[in-house]
C-alpha cells in the first residue's frame, strides 16, 4: 500500500498538467483504489481510462446489445421490447466485420437468406418463400416478397416486383443501422411488406460526428470499393452530410453461364452447311455432325464466351410435340391403327410388333414420328450484333457510384426536418428479367431521389421522389423505361394517456414510361413487321417496348390507423391500412396486431399477427409485348398480355417471441412462425396457334402436292416429311398472361440469435433458422411443357383432318352438295380429298368448283387461267393470292382464304393464317410437396477479437443449407455451404485503422445461387478513417 | 465468462463514477446550497449506482457531502444536483430534460448523442477511451455554470 501511495504520490507531483509525460502504467492503475483515484485531476483520470482501455465494454453493449429500433412500432424504442420480429445492426457493427455492401451486411442479421450470385451481386431474401412458382425464368427467383425502404422511402422495383439493391444511391457509410422485421407488416409499411421490411436509416449529422469519415478498399477480382462522408454541424439548427461511394467489382471470368437446354449445340458448320440445315436437317444429318465434331453436344450448360455462345445453335423437331399429343389425338390414332389391324394384319403386324392397336402400339407411333421428323438449326442467339450490344463488359460485376446528401433543420425540439437528395449510377451483370440463354444481363440504371421529412408538433409528413431511366436488359429492346415514383406520407400522434393513436395517409404515384426519346420514332423501318429470310418468322424493329411507348400508372392511397396501448408490462398493439389501387381497381385491408408482455427487464414475450400482399407491378399488370423470336426454338412468337387484375400473393402470418437476457452481456432473441401464403402468379401459356404467314400459305397454294401430302395419312401412317415441312413452315405463336396458381404455401420456422460479449475483447453472434417451406394444390408449372402440350393439341386437329375427309369423300359430298351447305369440317374434307393429289392448278380450280357449289360459285373460271398464268409468268405469290381472293368473293375473303388453309383456320389482321387454337391446361395437382429452394437450415457465427484497443480480429461464417432450385431450364441442386470471412484490422493511430479481409477467406469456389458465378476468395486491404 | 463480464462492466461503472465526481468538481452549485448535500440520482444503472454508493461513502465534493439515489423510472424524481440517465433508459431523455428544467440540475446521459436532448453532459465511450460530449448552452439553461476546463476536456457540441 506505501509503495502504491508512493507512486501515486510521484504520478501527482509530476503531473500538474504535463501527466501524460509520466504515465501510470496499467499495472499501476489497476493496483490504485478508487479512493486513490479519485484523487486524480479528471484530464488524468481520462488519461488512465485510455491506459486500461475498459471502455470498449460499454460500447460493445452500445452496439450490439442495447439498440434502438424505429421499424416495428414506427416509433424509435429499445430494440429488446420491440413488438415485431425485429433486429438492428449498426454501422460500427457492419464495418468491424469488413463488411463492404449493404446486402452482405444483412448476413449478420437472423432470416435473412443472402446467397452471392457474382463477386459482390447479391440474392437478398427474408426467411425464403423464394423461387415460388418453381420451373420459371430466372426472374421468379428474386425477392418479390420484401419491402426496402431507406428513411421510410420506399426503393422498390414496380416495374418487374422486386428488390433491387444495385440500384440504391447509398452505402455503409451513409448506413446508420439496418432494421429488418420479419413477418407480414404490410399494415405499417403498406403492400410487399409480405415476408418482411428492410428500413435503411441513414446516418444523422450531429456534434459527435466525424467531420470526415469512410472506407475504401482494393481487392482481388480487381475490387475498389470506397466511400466518404463530410459532416458538418453549421449552428444548433442546423447540420448537413454529404457522401459519395463507388464500387468496381469484377467477375472472375469474363465468360457467360449457358443453361442447361436441350438440343444445343456449340456448332462449327461451315456456312454452306449451315444454310442446308436452315431447310432441314434428318436426323441421320444431325448424327453424322455430331460424330464429326461439327455439333458439340452443349446441353449440360456451362461457361461460354461470348464470341461461342454466338455460335451455339439449337436443334429442334417437330417431332417433340408428340410427347405432348392430347388423349383425344391418341384415340383418334389408336381407331385408325385398330381399322388398319383388320384391315392388313400381317403389315400392321410388321410395323408394329403387335396383333393389335394397344396403348403401346400408339406410343411406338408417336415416338417414331418424334424420332423421324427432321431437325431444324436455330440460333441460339440471332446475330453477333445481339450479344456485343448486350455487354459493355461481360467480365463486370457491379460498377456503380451514388452521391448523398443530407440537411437537418432544427429550430427547436417540436419542429424539425430532414432533407436528403442524392443519385446514382450504376452498370452491373445480374439475373435477367427476360428469356436469354444464359444467366446474366446488364443492368443499367441512372436515378435520382429526393426525400423530405417534417415534424411539426405531433405531425409527421414526408415527401418523397425518385426516379431516372432503368434498362433492365441492355441491348434487348424494350427493357428500357423511366420509372417515376412519388410517395406523400402524413401521419398524426395523438396520446390519451397510456394510449397511442396514430392516424395516417399515404398517397403513392408510381409512372412508368418505355418511351426512349434519342430513339428514331418516325423511321417506320424500326417498327414494321418483316419476314425472315429462313422460314417466315417475323421479325420487328427494335423500338418497342413492352409497353409500346405507353405510360402505366400504379396508383395507391391508403389510410391507416395505429393502435399503440401499454399498461404495467403489457403492451398492445393493432393497425390497420387500407390500400385503394387503380390497378388492380380494388380495396385491399391489411391487419396487423400483437400483445407484449415484459416479464421484466430482462425477459420479454410478444406475440403477433399480419397480413400482406403484394403490390401490381407493371410487367405483370400492364405488359404488351410481342417478343419474336428470330432464330430460337419454337414458340416463334410469344405474345405477353397483361392483367390489370393479375393475382397478388398474399400472406397471414403468425409470429411468437421471447427475448432473454440471462446476463448483462448475453442476449437471447428466439423467434416462431407460421405463415400461408396464396395467390401467387406465373406467365401462364395462355393459348398457342400454329400459324401460316400469307407467303408461305401461297407456297402451299401453288404447291398441291404438298398439301395434298399431308392428306396421305389417311391410312393411318402420317406422312411425316410432309408434315414436318408443314410445320417447320408455319409458326407457333403463343400467348402468355400472368394467372393465378392454386398454390397454398406454409411456412413454419423458428430462430435464435445470440449475442454475447464473452469478454471486453471477444464477442459472440450466432444466429440459426429452421423452417420448412410446403406447397400445398401444387403442380410443376412448366410453361415449355405446356406450349407444347398446347401444340399438341393443334397437332392433333391438323392430324384428325384426313380421317373425317375418309368418311366424308364416301359418298357425303353429292349429298352436301345437293344441301348446299357445308360447315368447316366438311369444307375442309373436300379440300384435303386424296382426289387431288395429282391434280394440277386447273383441274384443282374446276373440281374445287365442282365440289364447293355455292363457295365458289362467283368464281369466274376465266379469270382463274388469267391468275395462273399470270403466276406462272412472273410469280408474284402476292399478287397471286389477293387476285385469287378477289376473284373468289370479294365480300368473305377472309374466310375463304382460310378454308384454303387448314380446319379452324382464322384470318387475322396481321396476314397470317392460324390453324388451330388450344385450350387451358388442366394440372393435376397434390399437397406437402416440399419446396426446397428455400434452405432448410441458415444461419451464420461470428467473433469479433480485441486483443489490444489497437487490433481488431473478426471472423463470420455464414450456413446456407441445401437446397434446389427447380428452373424452367433445369433442376440445380445446391449444395449446402459453409463460408468464412475475415477482417485484421490494426489502428496505429486515432481515427484511422488499416485492414486486411479476406471474403470467402477459405476460397470455397462451390456456386452459392444457380447458374452463378464461381466466386472464390477475394482479398482485399484498405482502410478505415474517421477524422 | 459472466464474472470477466461483470468486472469489466464494474470497471467502467467505477471510471463514470469518478468522472461524474469530476463533473461535479467543476460545476459551480448555487451558494445556497453549500451546506446542502450533493444529491445523486441514478437512473436504471444498478452498477454505477453501487459505484457512487461506494465512493460517497469516503468522498464528498467539496464541503458536501453526497448522497446516492437509484431510481428506475424519471417519474416522481426526488430534487437532485445531479441526474444520470443509464444508457438502458436513453429513450427517456425528452421526459427528463423537461422534467428538470431550469432545476439547476446536471443531467448527464450514459449514451453519446444525447445533449442534443437537452442533457448537459453525454459519455462517448469509444476507440477503449471514455470521452463525453457536454453542452455549455444546455448546463446554462439550468441555471448552472460549468468550469471552461472541464469544457475543453469534453466535445463541446454546442
Amino acid at each position: 500500500m506505501k509503495f502504491r501511495t508512493l507512486i501515486l504520490a510521484g504520478a501527482i507531483l509530476f503531473s500538474s498538467g504535463s501527466f501524460a509525460q509520466n504515465k501510470l502504467t496499467k499495472e499501476q492503475i489497476l493496483s490504485m483504489s478508487t479512493e486513490e483515484l479519485s484523487d486524480l485531476p479528471l484530464e488524468d483520470l481520462m488519461q488512465a481510462v485510455e491506459t486500461l482501455g475498459v471502455s470498449s465494454v460499454d460500447e460493445l453493449f452500445a452496439m450490439i446489445m442495447n439498440k434502438n429500433v424505429a421499424s416495428a412500432s414506427k416509433k424509435e424504442e429499445d430494440s429488446f421490447k420491440s413488438p415485431l420480429a425485429s433486429t438492428v445492426i449498426t454501422k460500427a457493427e457492419i464495418r468491424s466485420y469488413g463488411i463492404s455492401t449493404i446486402e452482405e451486411a444483412l448476413r449478420l442479421i437472423p432470416g435473412m437468406i443472402v446467397q452471392e450470385k457474382s463477386n459482390g451481386m447479391y440474392d437478398v431474401h427474408i426467411r425464403g418463400l423464394n423461387n415460388i412458382p418453381d420451373n420459371q425464368m430466372m426472374l421468379y427467383t428474386e425477392n418479390s416478397n420484401t419491402l426496402l425502404m431507406i428513411d421510410g422511402r420506399i426503393a422498390h422495383n414496380y416495374a418487374t416486383g422486386n428488390v433491387n439493391f444495385d440500384i440504391l444511391p447509398i452505402s455503409i457509410e451513409d448506413v446508420d443501422r439496418i432494421e429488418v422485421v420479419r413477418g407480414a407488416n404490410a399494415a405499417l409499411y403498406g403492400p410487399n411488406a409480405v415476408n418482411g421490411v428492410i428500413n435503411i436509416i441513414t446516418e444523422k449529422t450531429n456534434a459527435a460526428s466525424k467531420t470526415v469519415q469512410g472506407s475504401f478498399h482494393m481487392g482481388t477480382q480487381e475490387n475498389y470499393v470506397g466511400d466518404i462522408a463530410y459532416r458538418s454541424v453549421v449552428n444548433d439548427k442546423f447540420s448537413f452530410g454529404v457522401t459519395a461511394n463507388l464500387q468496381y467489382r469484377r467477375r472472375n471470368t469474363n465468360e457467360l453461364y449457358v443453361y442447361p437446354t436441350h438440343g444445343i449445340y456449340y456448332s462449327q458448320l461451315s456456312h454452306a452447311e449451315w444454310a442446308a440445315a436452315q431447310q432441314g436437317l434428318p436426323v441421320t444429318q444431325l448424327g453424322a455432325y455430331i460424330a464429326q465434331g461439327k455439333l458439340i453436344d452443349a446441353s449440360n450448360g456451362g461457361y461460354y464466351k461470348t464470341t461461342d455462345i454466338q455460335k451455339l445453335k439449337q436443334a429442334f423437331s417437330f417431332g417433340a410435340i408428340a410427347n405432348y399429343v392430347p388423349e383425344s389425338l391418341k384415340q383418334n390414332i389408336y381407331a385408325i391403327q385398330q381399322a388398319k389391324a383388320a384391315a392388313d394384319p400381317a403389315g400392321f403386324k410388321a410395323m408394329y410388333g403387335a396383333d393389335q392397336a394397344s396403348e403401346a402400339t400408339v406410343a411406338l407411333f408417336l415416338k417414331g414420328l418424334a424420332n423421324n421428323m427432321d431437325y431444324q438449326l436455330y440460333d441460339v442467339l440471332e446475330s453477333q450484333g445481339d450479344i456485343v450490344d448486350m455487354f459493355d463488359d461481360p467480365g463486370m460485376s457491379r460498377k456503380s457510384y451514388g452521391f448523398n446528401s443530407y440537411f437537418s433543420f432544427r429550430p427547436n425540439d417540436k419542429i424539425y426536418a430532414d432533407l436528403s437528395l442524392g443519385y446514382q449510377q450504376s452498370r452491373v451483370n445480374t439475373t435477367p428479367i427476360g428469356e436469354l440463354p444464359f444467366s446474366m444481363s446488364e443492368r443499367i440504371s441512372k436515378t435520382g431521389y429526393v426525400n423530405l421529412d417534417a415534424h411539426i408538433y405531433d405531425l409527421s409528413l414526408s415527401a418523397s421522389y425518385s426516379g431516372g431511366t432503368q434498362d433492365y436488359q441492355n441491348g434487348i429492346p424494350g427493357f428500357k423505361c423511366f420509372v417515376n415514383n412519388l410517395q406523400l406520407d402524413a401521419d398524426y400522434n395523438f396520446e390519451f394517456g397510456d394510449l397511442t393513436v396514430n392516424p395516417g395517409f399515404t398517397f403513392k404515384k408510381y409512372f412508368l414510361t418505355d418511351y426512349v426519346p434519342e430513339y428514331d420514332y418516325a423511321d417506320p423501318n424500326n417498327f414494321e413487321w418483316s419476314y425472315h429470310e429462313h422460314g417466315y418468322k417475323q421479325k420487328i424493329g427494335g423500338l418497342r417496348g413492352y409497353l409500346n411507348n405507353t405510360r402505366v400508372n400504379l396508383d395507391n392511397i391508403a389510410p391507416s390507423l395505429r393502435l399503440d396501448y401499454k399498461t404495467g408490462g403489457f403492451r398492445a398493439i393493432a393497425a390497420v391500412r387500407a390500400d385503394k389501387t387503380n390497378i388492380p381497381d380494388e380495396w385491399n385491408i391489411s391487419y396487423q396486431g400483437g400483445l407484449s408482455y415484459s416479464i421484466n427487464e430482462n425477459n420479454f414475450v410478444r406475440a403477433s399477427y399480419g397480413t400482406a400482399m403484394r403490390s401490381a407491378n407493371v410487367v405483370n399488370s400492364s405488359t404488351d409485348y410481342v417478343w419474336h423470336r428470330d432464330g430460337l426454338m419454337p414458340p416463334d412468337t410469344i405474345n405477353f398480355q397483361a392483367d390489370p387484375e393479375a393475382p397478388l400473393a398474399k400472406i397471414k402470418n403468425f409470429e411468437f417471441g421471447y427475448r432473454w437476457r440471462p446476463s448483462k452481456s448475453v442476449l437471447v432473441d428466439a423467434e416462431a412462425f407460421y405463415s400461408t401464403s396464396e395467390e401467387y402468379g406465373a406467365l401462364k401459356a395462355h393459348q398457342s396457334s400454329v400459324v401460316m404467314p400469307t407467303d408461305k400459305l401461297y407456297a402451299f397454294m401453288t404447291n398441291f402436292e404438298t398439301l395434298s401430302g399431308l392428306r396421305s395419312i389417311t391410312d393411318g401412317e402420317l406422312n411425316l416429311d410432309v408434315l414436318t415441312t408443314f410445320m417447320q413452315n408455319t409458326s407457333v405463336v403463343s400467348t402468355v398472361k400472368y394467372a393465378e396458381l392454386p398454390y397454398k404455401v406454409k411456412q413454419m420456422g423458428f430462430g435464435v440469435n445470440v449475442d454475447w460479449i464473452i469478454s471486453p475483447k471477444l464477442i459472440a453472434k450466432f444466429n440459426v433458422n429452421a423452417q420448412k417451406t410446403e406447397i400445398d394444390n401444387y403442380y410443376a408449372y412448366d410453361q415449355n411443357a405446356e406450349i407444347l402440350g398446347q401444340l399438341g393439341q393443334i397437332f392433333g386437329m391438323i392430324t384428325s383432318v384426313p380421317q373425317m375427309a375418309s368418311d366424308i369423300q364416301t359418298g357425303a359430298i353429292n349429298e352436301l352438295m345437293a344441301s348446299g351447305t357445308f360447315t368447316e369440317e366438311q369444307l375442309m374434307a373436300v379440300l384435303t380429298n386424296p382426289d387431288f393429289a395429282s391434280a394440277d392448278f386447273q383441274t384443282y380450280f374446276n373440281k374445287y368448283k365442282t365440289y364447293l357449289g355455292y363457295a365458289m360459285s362467283d368464281i369466274d373460271q376465266n379469270r382463274v387461267s388469267q391468275i395462273a398464268a399470270e403466276y406462272a409468268a412472273t410469280a408474284d405469290k402476292e399478287a397471286f393470292l389477293n387476285n385469287l381472293m378477289n376473284s373468289a368473293n370479294p365480300s368473305d375473303n377472309t374466310q375463304y382464304a382460310a378454308y384454303y388453309a387448314l380446319r379452324y383456320g382464322v384470318y387475322n389482321n396481321d396476314g397470317i393464317f392460324s390453324f388451330g387454337n388450344s385450350k387451358p391446361y388442366e394440372a393435376q395437382t397434390v399437397n406437402g410437396h416440399k419446396h426446397k429452394a428455400t434452405p432448410s437450415v441458415y444461419g451464420m457465427v461470428g467473433l469479433i477479437f480485441k486483443p489490444t484497443p489497437k487490433v481488431d480480429i473478426t471472423a463470420y461464417g455464414n450456413y446456407i443449407g441445401k437446397r434446389t432450385y427447380e428452373t424452367k431450364y433445369s433442376t440445380e441442386d445446391l449444395d449446402d455451404r459453409f463460408t468464412v470471412s475475415m477482417k485484421l484490422g490494426y489502428k496505429p493511430v486515432d481515427g484511422l485503422e488499416v485492414f486486411f479481409t479476406g471474403h470467402n477467406m477459405l476460397n470455397n469456389e462451390k456456386q452459392e445461387f444457380p447458374y452463378g458465378d464461381k466466386i472464390g476468395g477475394v482479398y482485399s486491404v484498405g482502410v478505415n478513417f474517421g477524422f | 465468462m459472466a464474472l470477466i463480464c461483470s468486472m469489466a462492466g464494474a470497471q467502467m461503472a467505477q471510471f463514470q463514477a469518478l468522472y461524474i465526481y469530476n463533473f461535479a468538481k467543476n460545476i459551480s452549485w448555487p451558494a445556497e446550497d453549500a451546506s446542502k448535500d450533493l444529491v445523486i440520482t441514478v437512473i436504471g444503472d444498478n452498477e454505477l449506482g453501487s459505484e457512487l454508493t461506494k465512493l460517497a461513502k469516503t468522498k464528498g465534493v467539496g464541503n458536501r457531502k453526497v448522497v446516492i439515489n437509484q431510481v428506475a423510472t424519471v417519474s416522481n424524481l426526488p430534487q437532485s444536483d445531479i441526474i444520470f440517465l443509464g444508457e438502458s433508459k436513453s429513450n427517456l431523455v425528452a421526459n427528463l430534460t423537461s422534467s428538470q428544467d431550469g432545476k439547476k440540475t446536471l443531467i448527464v446521459c450514459g449514451k453519446k448523442g444525447l445533449c442534443a436532448n437537452g442533457a448537459g453532459i453525454a459519455f462517448v465511450s469509444e476507440g477503449g477511451k471514455l470521452n463525453f460530449e457536454i453542452s455549455n448552452n444546455n448546463i446554462k439553461k439550468q441555471g448552472l455554470t460549468v468550469s471552461a476546463k472541464l469544457i475543453s476536456l469534453g466535445t463541446s457540441v454546442d
